[in-house]
């Protein structure tokens, strides 16, 4: 106690901007690499199919909702857009973010026996399941491509460059969104028995199986769904970078980007303020 | 808990006189675990020994739910509930499938409820023993009370979302909606096996081939999923271009869904020739089931 040399690592309170210890963090960074490492690997370890698997899923129910959807229940993608490939770039975003929110909302309770044990700054166990998803993501537009060159669409050199952007918007979003929730599931287990439906139904507020124009007849309605979920921005915006088809909506991406960065913000202030306890109570 | 399958005598042979003497000592052995004699074995009548850890397991997975949740016991009438209020939008008013001319929400609600039952037992059967692989190392007792125990505590969840239906049912029968329970509701009880039988059969055959091949734990989910929309869950078989028909009516499911709809609300009647099929295809997968799940019992502790 009297000389500080003799301790090794010092937890201080926390303090500054959303109380985050930034440098912490950085010193941390090997332990972030480590978990999503992890992730990846226990996702594709003892697999047969492997990477196959991970283009299955979003092909398979590419094909069950465009029958469902556009054969049977008559959506359209509002424009030239072949719908089989209007909704396929709906859906990987789509998710890459599910995944995430519900890997990051579960991240505490599912390492609880690690977060008992050792100090570590708890935000990196949200966000590293950001990582697990990029590779499915990666994997899964392979077959968008494919898809691209068989409809013959080359997308605009501004759309590429725009495309981190949005994958920005939707990592701070879901992460932000998922720290939120990981907090409260740490305390309330309703989170783990609500998301997937909560999931489900944002799936359906989202514009993935239709067009936003759609709801132009509603503008409230679309407003509300523009600035309350970014997702809609990020995913619509993604269609006319990708395809070239309809304008490429500034405005959107401004409302896309401010929201995801508020949610994380807040998210990240909540899950700061009731990580004290964590341990405790998990 | 352990009274009733636990050890009930402290006299225990010694080592030594127990190999040397194995058939001259029988009586001071509290449970004899025999090798398997014959490849369909149900060893129903051990099963019904181990009844009290049965019930101990289906307490287990009822109460396990909703534990450390404040909602609790509701969680059992949201779900259901969620689902339907989801399929009603998305299916009856965006993408405006036909329904028979039942109302929305109850066609949805009666293929939901049903649907669960099965999807809930067919999912927990196949993660047996990869929930269990802890239990499973330790102690013995017959492998099959843990699906039992599954089929058991989903029938009590699917009792209490059943009366919840019931309930909206006479309500939409008080406000004039067209709701003709027919004869059929006594089928119920069959269904309801037909289900559960399907259910263990599938779920212990994927039991069996996630023990080796891991990648199917992710599957499952996504697989029961797709076999969802090869259901009539969300739409029913009357109202598919008649080229698709036959597909979904191979579904073993597809028939029992439709029967259970028809009897509590009226619509089109499934045939006895396609509840019969399903029946008879239940059997087949249940007997296929159970062998696998006899094979693969004597060794996966090792490989789990």
């Amino acid at each position: 106690m009297k000389s500080s040399n003799h301790v090794e690592y010092a937890i201080t309170p926390p303090k500054g901007f959303l109380s985050v210890n930034w440098g912490e963090l950085w010193r941390f960074r090997d332990l972030f690499l480590v978990l999503a490492w992890r992730d990846i690997t226990v996702r594709y370890k003892q697999t047969v199919l492997g990477i196959l698997w991970a283009l299955l899923q979003p092909v398979v129910t590419m094909i069950v909702f465009t029958f469902i959807f556009n054969r049977v229940g008559r959506i359209e993608s509002g424009d030239t857009t072949p719908y089989p490939i209007f909704l396929y770039v709906g859906l990987i975003l789509w998710h890459y973010y599910s995944m995430t929110l519900t890997s990051a909302s579960n991240s505490l309770v599912t390492y609880q026996a690690m977060l008992q044990k050792i100090y570590f700054p708890r935000f990196i166990m949200p966000a590293s399941t950001a990582v697990t998803g990029l590779v499915d993501l990666a994997i899964a537009s392979l077959i968008l491509a494919g898809m691209m060159v068989y409809y013959r669409f080359s997308p605009p050199l501004l759309g590429l460059l725009v495309l981190p952007v949005l994958l920005l918007c939707t990592i701070l979003a879901a992460v932000g969104f998922g720290c939120f929730l990981a907090a409260i599931n740490v305390k309330y287990r309703d989170v783990r028995h609500a998301l997937p439906f909560f999931i489900q139904i944002l799936m359906y507020v989202t514009p993935v199986i239709y067009p936003v124009k759609m709801l132009d007849k509603y503008p409230v309605i679309k407003s509300l769904m523009l600035w309350l979920n970014p997702m809609s921005g990020v995913i619509t915006n993604a269609r006319a970078a990708l395809l070239g088809q309809g304008h490429f909506d500034w405005t959107i991406m401004g409302i896309s980007f401010l929201m995801s960065g508020v949610y994380f913000v807040v998210g990240l202030y909540y899950f700061r303020n009731t990580e004290r306890y964590f341990a405790d109570i998990v | 808990m352990t009274e009733g399958g636990g050890p009930t005598t402290d006299r225990t042979p010694s080592p030594s006189s127990v190999l040397g003497h194995p058939s001259s000592l029988p009586d001071h052995w509290d449970l004899v675990i025999r090798p398997h004699r014959k490849w369909f074995d149900l060893k129903l009548g051990e099963l019904w020994r181990y009844r009290d850890l049965v019930m101990l397991f289906v307490r287990r997975d009822f109460v396990a739910l909703y534990k450390q949740t404040i909602l609790g016991p509701l969680w059992y009438i949201i779900q259901p509930l969620l689902t339907t209020i989801t399929f009603t939008i998305v299916f009856g008013r965006i993408a405006r499938l036909p329904t028979n001319g039942l109302p929305q929400f109850l066609f949805y609600m009666a293929g939901t409820v049903v649907w669960t039952y099965f999807a809930t037992c067919l999912t927990k059967t196949s993660e047996t023993f990869v929930q269990n692989a802890q239990l499973f190392g330790k102690v013995y007792f017959p492998r099959l009370a843990v699906p039992v125990s599954i089929l058991i505590s989903n029938l009590i969840a699917f009792a209490i979302q059943f009366v919840f239906f019931l309930a909206f049912m006479v309500y939409f029968a008080l406000r004039g909606s067209p709701i003709r329970p027919n004869p059929y509701i006594l089928l119920t009880p069959i269904l309801l096996l037909t289900m559960a039988g399907l259910a263990l059969g599938f779920g212990t055959i994927v039991l069996a081939l996630t023990t080796k091949y891991r990648d199917l734990r992710f599957l499952i989910h996504f697989g029961v999923q797709l076999l969802m929309y090869a259901a009539p869950v969300v739409y029913s078989t009357s109202s598919l271009p008649p080229g698709l028909q036959p597909i979904v009516r191979a579904n073993p499911l597809s028939s029992i869904i439709e029967a259970f709809r028809y009897a509590y609300l009226g619509g089109v009647a499934p045939s006895l020739g396609q509840l019969a099929y399903s029946f008879g295809f239940m059997v087949v997968i249940l007997v296929v089931g159970i062998v696998v799940f006899n094979r693969v019992e004597a060794t996966f502790v090792d490989t789990v």
